[in-house]
């Protein structure tokens, strides 16, 4: 039986979805929660640098 | 697509998908290197006569580190190749395969621009301009036209890593002075002995890299002579501070000393055969220049306290 470029890709989303080594999803979380605390404090920064320029302190 | 173009291209994707961590980022950033450069932008922060509030001092150093880090990731990125060969570089990030190349460019790149429009939207636009100048000539003028053409590379390309206390100094003052061309000439003039006696003990990676150092073109004896001129036109720069007033006799008699041991090292490496003294002299010069700016620091402060 032929196996079509379908099939492929369907036991890759398989394989990403249940076989991804646990190491390589631990890091990756890790990443994204390094990424969206970077974020946060930027957007914070932006916030309370706005209000200091805004009211002349700098 | 045909299913064996597809299933290369998926085998490919897997060999090549790099495991790269949080930590791997954060060295792209050079965070040795970027110490020493917050460092003196803040002791040019911090001698600038004039006031800027806390948080906005604290955003400009904020980006004069992330530029400094972002420089790094994009040297890492042009040099790659090179890192590869060098024992003190093939543990980077890059050339183990832990960051994809496009990756550390990509990353250089947005936290560039990040730092350069931050610190013209919250500081000023003079100390943006400057930022923009160091990051474009560390990546430009030094990594990609003269680091592999030149023995000339650090005299030269130096002038990025004299820059931050100026941008310090220009985000509370709004502009170029004398005092803060004092400061960037002192590492200036302090950056050439500094690598020289890296390079002294290091030639062998540079050879093998093909970076043209100055041990590698012209031989040690060569180097150590020219360590030996920087390091004495070194003296007067550092003491200019106190000789352009900008800073008191207590700093000058420090620096005028410190300049003598710095001086007194690079005698005794000229005299030694080995490579210990320059080694000796590679730690003092870190010393020197910490201690030269932590000086001005302490006597601006006393300045204000009085």
């Amino acid at each position: 039986m032929a196996v079509t470029t379908n099939d492929l890709m369907a036991q890759d989303r398989q394989k990403a979805g249940t076989a991804q080594p646990d190491a390589d999803r631990r890091r990756q979380r890790r990443k994204n929660i390094a990424l969206a605390i970077v974020l946060a404090v930027f957007a914070i920064l932006v916030y309370f640098v706005a209000i200091v320029r805004m009211g002349g302190g700098g | 697509m045909s299913d064996s173009t597809y299933q290369l291209t998926v085998e490919t994707a897997a060999e090549a998908a790099p495991a790269g961590d949080v930590g791997d980022y954060v060295a792209l950033l050079k965070p040795r290197v970027m110490s020493l450069v917050v460092f003196t932008g803040v002791a040019g922060l911090l001698a600038a006569p004039g006031h800027l509030h806390w948080l906005l001092a604290v955003v400009a150093v904020l980006c004069i580190a992330v530029a400094a880090g972002a420089s790094g990731a994009i040297n890492m990125w042009y040099d790659r190749d090179i890192d590869a060969i060098m024992e003190r570089t093939r543990g980077r990030p890059l050339p183990q395969g832990r960051v994809a190349p496009d990756e550390a460019l990509t990353f250089g790149i947005v936290l560039a621009f990040g730092a350069v429009f931050m610190m013209g939207l919250a500081v000023n636009w003079v100390a943006s301009v400057l930022l923009a100048v160091t990051v474009l000539y560390y990546v430009f003028v030094y990594t990609m036209w003269l680091k592999r053409r030149t023995p000339q590379n650090i005299v030269i390309g130096g002038a990025a890593g004299a820059f931050p206390p100026m941008i310090g100094w220009a985000a509370v003052t709004g502009d170029i002075s004398i005092e803060s061309i004092t400061l960037f000439a002192m590492i200036f003039m302090w950056t050439p002995p500094h690598f020289w006696a890296l390079s002294l003990y290091r030639c062998g990676d540079y050879e093998a890299a093909g970076i043209p150092m100055l041990p590698v073109v012209a031989g040690k004896a060569v180097t150590k002579r020219h360590m030996l001129i920087y390091t004495l036109l070194l003296v007067p720069v550092g003491m200019a501070p106190a000789l352009l007033g900008f800073a008191g006799w207590g700093y000058g008699a420090v620096a005028l000393v410190l300049g003598l041991l710095f001086v007194a090292a690079a005698v005794a490496v000229m005299r030694d055969a080995t490579d210990r003294s320059a080694k000796r002299m590679f730690g003092f010069s870190i010393f020197y220049l910490f201690a030269l700016f932590a000086l001005l620091i302490a006597d601006r402060a006393i300045g204000i306290m009085a």
